[in-house]
């Protein structure tokens, strides 16, 4: 398969979840869509082999999250928030509150309870992805969940 | 949590966003580097962007007219700039440069309108898109309410020291309160920094020696001396679209807050230091190695040869 070919390949079955990914590190679209950018062209560069499609598709967001937080480090995280800003629009405000809620827990928790519940990892596949410890990556969800219901229901009375 | 996966459906790739970027990786893998940038930036935007500059030209006019901050466009006044910037520990940030601040930030921010935009600078972004008449296909919110975006880019930042050390503050203040359950060390820390005038006071304030290097790859114009969380001692060279970043702390920690998975990882020996150079195929971007006591990283923001790298470390070691 040429670079073009498995660059397509690449966006069409990967593109909205490391999209997604990005996003709930960066918060913003136009870094997000760099962190997409650069993660296919990084993982084209890499060439690695895949033994499946699981497998390829954790390595497109093991990329993708180092370099989603590459951004954050080096780069301040911007104010602007056009999901925030499009769910309200939409009259969406629940959505806007669960979303508004993930963003305010740290960093470690948030990559996890992304992972988990938008992409519907294992911790075990978690903590693959990220490089960490899966019993860290247990709490990290353990105390994610338990900081978004008290967030949930202190700051938008939301059950 | 549907509802974070529901809300998570708005975030998509477009048929514009997917070929642009494919278009952009194209380009990258054919010509070896990241050229995304140069080659798809349109009249329309460098329009803009002259538009945006005569703007942020004006308003620095209003601020510089509070009498409280001093702009980077007044040369003679650039080396106070610097030395105020230096100094900065959050006093002279006075009630009427905060108000300042403040009336900067509502100039800026714009409503939600459309009226101007501030437009992300690579490639035709899908938020450009949707500022035209026509953009309902390539807006991917599902929407037809245009959105205006700002953008903060680092020169912006530097013309406005009152607005970057009120942001910093607020963040600071904001951030505080994710820390306390997040325990995870110097990745987890938020970007609270105390900037010090040289090396030695830096190295005071943090109890530990942290040196200079004597030649830098590139010709720095400025370098910056913190401490991070009152942990993490940094000096970052800045030079023409370049940065070399040096961090020194305490433990085996890796501190050097780059996350990227190098292709390239050469390992070597200088003075009994089991050294780490990372990098890609067309140069090393990262140092890291720990001393037994301090982990050191060195981070440059362009590629390096191997050489470069080892040149750099041996001048960092030379003067511990």
């Amino acid at each position: 398969m040429d670079f073009n070919t498995r660059a397509e390949h690449f966006m069409d079955a990967y593109g909205n979840a490391i999209l997604r990914l990005a996003y709930s590190y960066v918060h913003n679209m136009e870094d997000a869509e760099d962190v997409l950018q650069d993660t296919l062209i990084r993982v084209l560069q890499a060439d690695p082999e895949f033994e499946s499609e699981a497998h390829e598709k954790a390595y497109l967001l093991k990329t993708a999250a180092n370099l989603a937080k590459n951004k954050i480090e080096y780069n301040k995280r911007r104010e602007t928030d056009e999901l925030n800003e499009e769910l309200v629009s939409q009259e969406k405000e629940d959505l806007s509150f669960v979303w508004e809620a993930v963003k305010k827990l740290p960093d470690t928790s948030r990559e996890v309870i992304h992972l988990f519940y938008e992409e519907g990892y294992q911790t075990s596949q978690i903590a693959e992805i990220l490089g960490r410890n899966e019993s860290t990556v247990r709490s990290d969800l353990k105390r994610g969940r338990e900081r978004l219901k008290e967030i949930l229901k202190e700051e938008y009375d939301f059950e | 949590m549907n509802k974070y996966s529901e809300a998570m459906e708005n975030i998509k790739v477009t048929d514009e966003m997917r070929s642009r970027i494919l278009r952009n990786v194209a380009l990258s893998l054919e010509s070896g580097k990241d050229e995304a940038e140069s080659e798809t930036e349109t009249e329309a935007e460098i329009e803009k962007e002259a538009e945006i500059k005569t703007e942020k030209e004006a308003e620095k006019e209003t601020v510089r007219k509070t009498g409280e901050t001093i702009t980077a466009n007044e040369s003679a006044d650039i080396t106070e700039f610097r030395s105020i910037k230096k100094r900065r520990s959050g006093a002279w940030i006075t009630p009427v440069a905060l108000t300042a601040a403040a009336a900067l930030i509502l100039v800026i921010v714009r409503p939600w309108s459309g009226s101007s935009l501030m437009s992300a600078n690579k490639g035709s972004s899908s938020f450009d898109a949707a500022m035209s008449e026509d953009a309902s296909a390539d807006y991917h919110y599902d929407s037809e309410t245009a959105v205006a975006e700002t953008t903060e880019d680092d020169s912006w930042d530097e013309d406005y020291p009152v607005y970057e050390d009120a942001m910093l503050e607020a963040e600071a203040e904001a951030a505080e309160e994710e820390t306390k359950d997040n325990s995870e060390g110097i990745e987890g820390m938020v970007f609270d920094a105390t900037e010090f005038p040289s090396v030695r006071e830096m190295s005071d304030a943090i109890g530990f020696e942290v040196n200079d290097i004597s030649e830098v790859p590139f010709e720095a114009t400025e370098v910056i001396y913190r401490v991070i969380s009152g942990k993490l001692a940094e000096i970052v060279y800045i030079g023409d679209g370049d940065k070399l970043t040096i961090r020194k702390s305490a433990g085996e920690e890796d501190n050097s807050g780059d996350y990227n998975e190098y292709t390239l990882d050469e390992p070597i020996e200088i003075e009994g230091n089991k050294i780490d150079i990372l990098g890609f195929e067309e140069g090393y971007y990262l140092v890291t190695w720990y001393d037994g006591e301090y982990f050191h990283s060195i981070r440059s923001d362009s590629p390096q040869t191997a050489d470069k790298m080892k040149e750099i470390i041996s001048d960092l070691i030379k003067g511990e």
